[in-house]
């Protein structure tokens, strides 16, 4: 049974029956959590999934153990990634959307198969809570700036799950965000908020508007979005695994591919541990305990920032990016009321002293006082808003409900050929509201012979960032358009459309033949597409 | 903004701005809480200290790092091994009221200026709810029957945490777990059991609960404690447990395992205790050692360190039910409420539904927090924000007052304490020996009396001996004083005679008064 039928029987019976469970999860780059909203309480709650182990959050790690063929997800795989490292597997999120094949024990997996993995176990715990749980309907937060490849990834991993039918939809994560402090906090009519969401993998920044607010509900617009795939507390891991690196060949002489697996784990537990280490002291000791003579060596948190310089060189450029090129105009810091940080890495002192810096004001910087925990529970107020709970009457009166007037993140388009040459044609601009996401182009098919009047390809592209060249820009899908009308060359006008699903932000689109003007009627010829990842997506019958 | 301000500004609008806050702060042994009031939805809500990524709480822990001069707090004090001159403290609770006092650096500082940092260290979570926040008022929860001294210096740290203006009250334990309890529920006639299970203590309480619309009437008809089965003690043997598997199991050349040891237990002692270990065992790593040691632990290794403490656990409960007097048994109580850390471990929950099949038995998910949550209620309720049920506890097992004889030294009269303000009437036997001199014959008589926290003394009664002969040597009289129910003192009085000069003439006296302080609301 699927999602809609949940809700059918929810409005039914005008209230969650106990045992559906609505859920969200916020799928990381380091952690994972899973929340559901609890009827009784009539909030969205995290689920611990922690095994016991005191934290919410789970490890996004996988292992498998090749003596008993066992896979284990989670703390226990984070905390024996010393004992099994090859094969363990941590920050898949950075993979997924790509076809990068992970070998284990001989067999090959895609990263979606992995995060697949994840979501199992993190929705194995609703059981632990409740064994006559069903899973009545699934929302999964995935980064702003995620492209179509990674989006349609994630729901395959939901897919390979066994949760298809359950999915709604995927959330963007700093909209989860802001609908997590909408239930804690007042939001006020005409604000700027911006929504800082550092996590393992991904920078997010992103600003709203409030731009329609009554006693009911809240209408936010995303006025700018800014921030990047790959700038994560991940990064700063990896600095510091560095800097051991050279402390290593300083002390010892020893070099990495001297180093055994199992001690070049041992280093990322303990960079990792560095990092977050110093946030709550000044200064830590890292232990080398596998070198022969074993040494300690203190990092302050004065050095690691020296360290990380550059990258926080290029935060502070990524906030002030995102303020420079709003979608519609500059915006400048002091119209920014609150800004909330979001995510584990927003919990490093430098970015608090960052963010104070650019906006001058230290009480418009929100902590969060469970940073790890809002996307997911965001996540989980989402899902209960499509499944209808959050419209009763009663709900309305708890707090208002969110509407989103969320905006396209990156340029969509077409690769066409101008004068010879691969150019990036813009459909759909970045910043273009979901709601006004489907623009059509009229494009006059030609070639070289009769069959490229009939068949030809559409390449469906996607730009990150604005300056992007042609060659930078992301593949969405390749569609393969075929048995098009028979036409003498350049006489056949097509209509190309191209739509942003709100939901996710997943692109689909469609192909029309108008037909020339007064001398071929139109055929009748209009196929939809979905463009697949790394398959070429077919229409008009066409292999 | 003082108390009295805010006060008369929450009164005077019935409501509360949203950069206001009303706290409740619970500071326990092992782990401290603090929760607020969470005005639009009319219920407490925990500040989560960790952000999500760990345990809610903040383990009750300070360090006092020397490279860096800083104080760290929390799990990073646990986290982070000392090293040199650096100073641990996981126990300033525990000091409070002994003057207290520790090298830090170069100075010398007391325990209520160390716990003041750690006070100004939970309260500053605050403000990552609302850079913006202001303490509107703060109910601070209490041990029960918390003595003079330890209160004292307690309101001490608050006022060099600079929150004392804002301190509404402290209030015992019992009462912020009770107002928990009730700030949903309706008093009816009931006997509830409260249990806290806390780092220093075991504490159980019977109360009977009467009805009661804005209020809640209990009178307690027991209460015992035992700091041998104190989480604290389950800790320590499972630290034993860890230390042996690492000496049967490692290559210990040269490895320290004692200034790890800590940090490990921290991190893998709720992942074995909070659940069921699989019949397959758990794995443990013991990743700080090289190479690291892989360990299963099994549920016989679980049962090994609880064994001892489940016995410990049942026989406390018998002893708890035998001095409630009034029949009351395991199976006459309606509601078992548990609080403290100990709860969060399998074990005591399981033992709980043992021992208390036919109970109502409330774990609240985030037991240590229990306390706090309570006590956010009840400074809600004092700031006139919510109508929330008063607690009104009559309390007839502690002494309130000395009880004592009065006696003559070298020409002086002076008040001896026998039995000392603070103790239980169910605390055994207290005797005392006489050197009487020149006695005529006939009656002897003391005079028994009370003395209240001013030095104002009251005779309650006296006990006699009837036929002493007449000496104009020395004897010894023996005095016991034991209670024999909450109210009523037993004294007994016995010439001794001698040694093997004056043997004793066998006169004795035994006398019961009804002693007048053992009551009242708590």
């Amino acid at each position: 049974m699927n999602w809609e039928y949940y809700k059918q029987v929810i409005k039914e019976k005008g209230k969650l029956p106990e045992n559906y469970y609505i859920l969200g999860i916020d799928l990381g780059t380091t952690n994972s959590v899973i929340s559901y909203w609890n009827m009784q309480s009539g909030r969205a709650e995290p689920i611990d999934i922690s095994g016991g182990f005191g934290k919410i959050p789970m490890p996004s790690v996988v292992q498998f153990r090749p003596d008993n063929k066992e896979w284990i997800i989670g703390e226990e795989a984070y905390r024996s990634m010393k004992i099994y490292p090859e094969n363990t597997i941590r920050s898949i999120k950075r993979k997924i959307g790509t076809d990068e094949k992970i070998i284990i024990d001989g067999k090959s997996y895609l990263p979606e198969d992995i995060s697949a993995k994840i979501i199992k176990e993190l929705v194995s715990f609703v059981y632990d809570l409740n064994p006559k749980a069903e899973i009545a309907a699934l929302v999964v937060s995935v980064p702003y700036d995620f492209d179509d490849g990674a989006k349609k990834a994630t729901m395959k991993a939901c897919e390979i799950a066994g949760f298809k039918d359950k999915l709604i939809c995927l959330i963007e994560e700093p909209k989860a965000a802001a609908l997590a402090y909408n239930y804690r906090h007042n939001i006020e009519y005409g604000e700027k908020l911006m929504v800082f969401d550092f996590g393992g993998g991904t920078l997010d920044i992103t600003v709203f508007h409030v731009i329609e607010k009554d006693d009911r509900h809240i209408k936010m617009k995303v006025i700018s979005e800014g921030g990047e795939a790959y700038h994560g507390g991940d990064n700063i891991d990896e600095s510091i695994l560095c800097k051991c690196y050279e402390l290593i060949y300083e002390k010892i002489g020893s070099s990495k591919d001297n180093i055994s697996l199992e001690n070049q784990a041992e280093l990322i537990l303990r960079s990792r541990e560095a990092k977050e280490r110093l946030s709550g002291v000044k200064s830590f000791r890292i232990p080398f305990t596998f070198c022969i003579p074993p040494f300690v060596s203190s990092l302050s948190r004065e050095d690691f920032e020296e360290l990380i310089a550059d990258f926080i060189d290029k935060t502070t450029r990524l906030v002030q990016k995102t303020l420079r090129e709003a979608y519609e105009g500059a915006i400048v810091s002091q119209d920014i009321s609150k800004v909330l940080l979001e995510g584990g890495s927003s919990q490093m002192p430098w970015v608090k002293e960052m963010l104070k810096n650019i906006f001058n004001d230290e009480e418009k910087i929100y902590t969060s006082e469970r940073p790890a925990l809002d996307i997911s529970l965001g996540a989980s107020y989402y899902a209960a808003m499509k499944m209808g709970i959050l419209t009763e009457s009663e709900m309305e009166t708890l707090v208002p409900k969110v509407e989103f007037e969320a905006t396209v993140a990156h340029d969509i388009g077409l690769e066409i050929i101008s004068g010879g040459k691969k150019e990036f044609f813009t459909m759909i601009r970045r910043g273009t509201p979901y709601s006004l996401a489907k623009k059509s182009h009229i494009f006059t098919l030609s070639g070289e012979n009769d069959e490229d009047m009939t068949t030809f390809d559409l390449r469906i592209l996607e730009r990150i960032d604005k300056e992007d060249k042609h060659e930078n820009c992301k593949l969405i899908g390749d569609v393969l358009v075929s048995n098009l009308p028979q036409r003498p060359m350049g006489k056949t006008r097509l209509r190309v459309t191209l739509l942003a699903k709100e939901e996710g932000g997943l692109i689909k689109g469609a192909v029309e033949d108008l037909g020339y003007t007064g001398e071929f009627e139109p055929s009748g010829y209009n196929e939809e597409f979905d463009p697949s990842r790394f398959l070429k997506t077919s229409v008009g019958g066409g292999k | 903004m003082n108390l009295k301000a805010n006060l008369l500004n929450i009164l005077k609008n019935k409501e509360i701005s949203e950069s206001q806050f009303i706290l409740g702060i619970d500071l326990g042994d092992f782990a401290s809480s603090i929760c607020y009031y969470d005005v639009s939805r009319k219920a407490p809500e925990i500040i989560d200290v960790s952000g999500g990524y760990g345990r809610a709480n903040m383990p009750t822990a300070l360090q006092y790092t020397t490279n860096s001069k800083e104080w760290i707090f929390g799990e990073n004090a646990i986290l982070n091994d000392p090293s040199g001159e650096d100073v641990s403290l996981s126990n300033v609770l525990s000091k409070l009221g002994s003057n207290f006092h520790i090298k830090i650096g170069d100075e010398l500082k007391s325990g209520t200026y160390i716990l003041a940092r750690y006070i100004e260290e939970l309260v500053k979570n605050l403000k990552n709810i609302n850079p913006k926040a202001e303490i509107a008022g703060i109910i601070v929860s209490v041990s029960d029957y918390i003595a003079d001294a330890a209160l004292q210096e307690l309101s001490e740290a608050f006022e060099q945490a600079g929150c004392s203006e804002k301190v509404i009250d402290f209030v015992s334990h019992r009462e912020c777990a009770l107002a928990f309890h009730f700030y949903t529920r309706k008093a009816d006639k009931e006997n509830l059991l409260l249990v806290d299970f806390g780092g220093r203590e075991l504490r159980a309480g019977i109360y009977e609960i009467n009805s009661g619309k804005n209020s809640v009437p209990a009178n307690i008809l027991s209460y015992f404690y035992d700091d041998k089965l104190s989480v604290g003690a389950v800790d320590k043997s499972i630290k034993d447990k860890f230390i042996k598997i690492y000496n049967e199991g490692a290559d210990k050349a040269a490895q320290d395992i004692l200034s790890q040891i800590d940090i490990f237990f921290y991190q893998n002692k709720d992942a074995l205790f909070q659940r069921h270990i699989p019949k397959k065992g758990m794995r443990i790593y013991y990743n700080f050692v090289h190479p690291p040691l892989e360990y299963i632990f099994t549920k016989e290794d679980a049962n090994e360190i609880v064994t001892p403490f489940k016995l410990g656990v049942k026989s406390f409960f018998a002893d708890l039910f035998k001095r409630a007097g009034s029949g009351v048994e395991f199976g006459d109580i309606t509601t078992l409420l548990c609080t403290g850390g100990g709860f969060e471990m399998l074990w005591v929950r399981e033992l709980m539904e043992d021992l208390f099949p036919d109970s109502n038995i409330f774990i609240h998910k985030n037991p240590k927090a229990v306390n706090a949550h309570g006590a956010a209620i009840i400074a809600a309720a004092k700031l006139g924000l919510e109508t929330g049920k008063s607690i009104e506890i009559e309390d007839r097992l502690q002494i309130k007052k000395d009880i004592g004889i009065i006696i003559e030294t070298y020409g002086e009269k002076k008040f001896l304490p026998v039995i000392e303000r603070g103790s239980f009437w169910w605390q055994g036997v207290k005797t005392l020996k006489l050197t009487a001199r020149d006695v005529k014959g006939g009656e002897f008589k003391i005079k028994i009396h009370e003395r209240d926290d001013t030095g104002y003394m009251t005779e309650i009664g006296s006990v006699s001996l009837g036929d002493l002969p007449s000496f104009s040597d020395i004897r010894q009289i023996s005095l016991e004083f034991s209670h024999v129910e909450p109210k009523i003192l037993k004294v007994r009085i016995e010439d001794k005679g001698f040694g093997e000069f004056l043997h004793t003439s066998g006169a004795s006296g035994e006398v019961r008064i009804k002693v007048s302080q053992a009551g009242g609301a708590s």
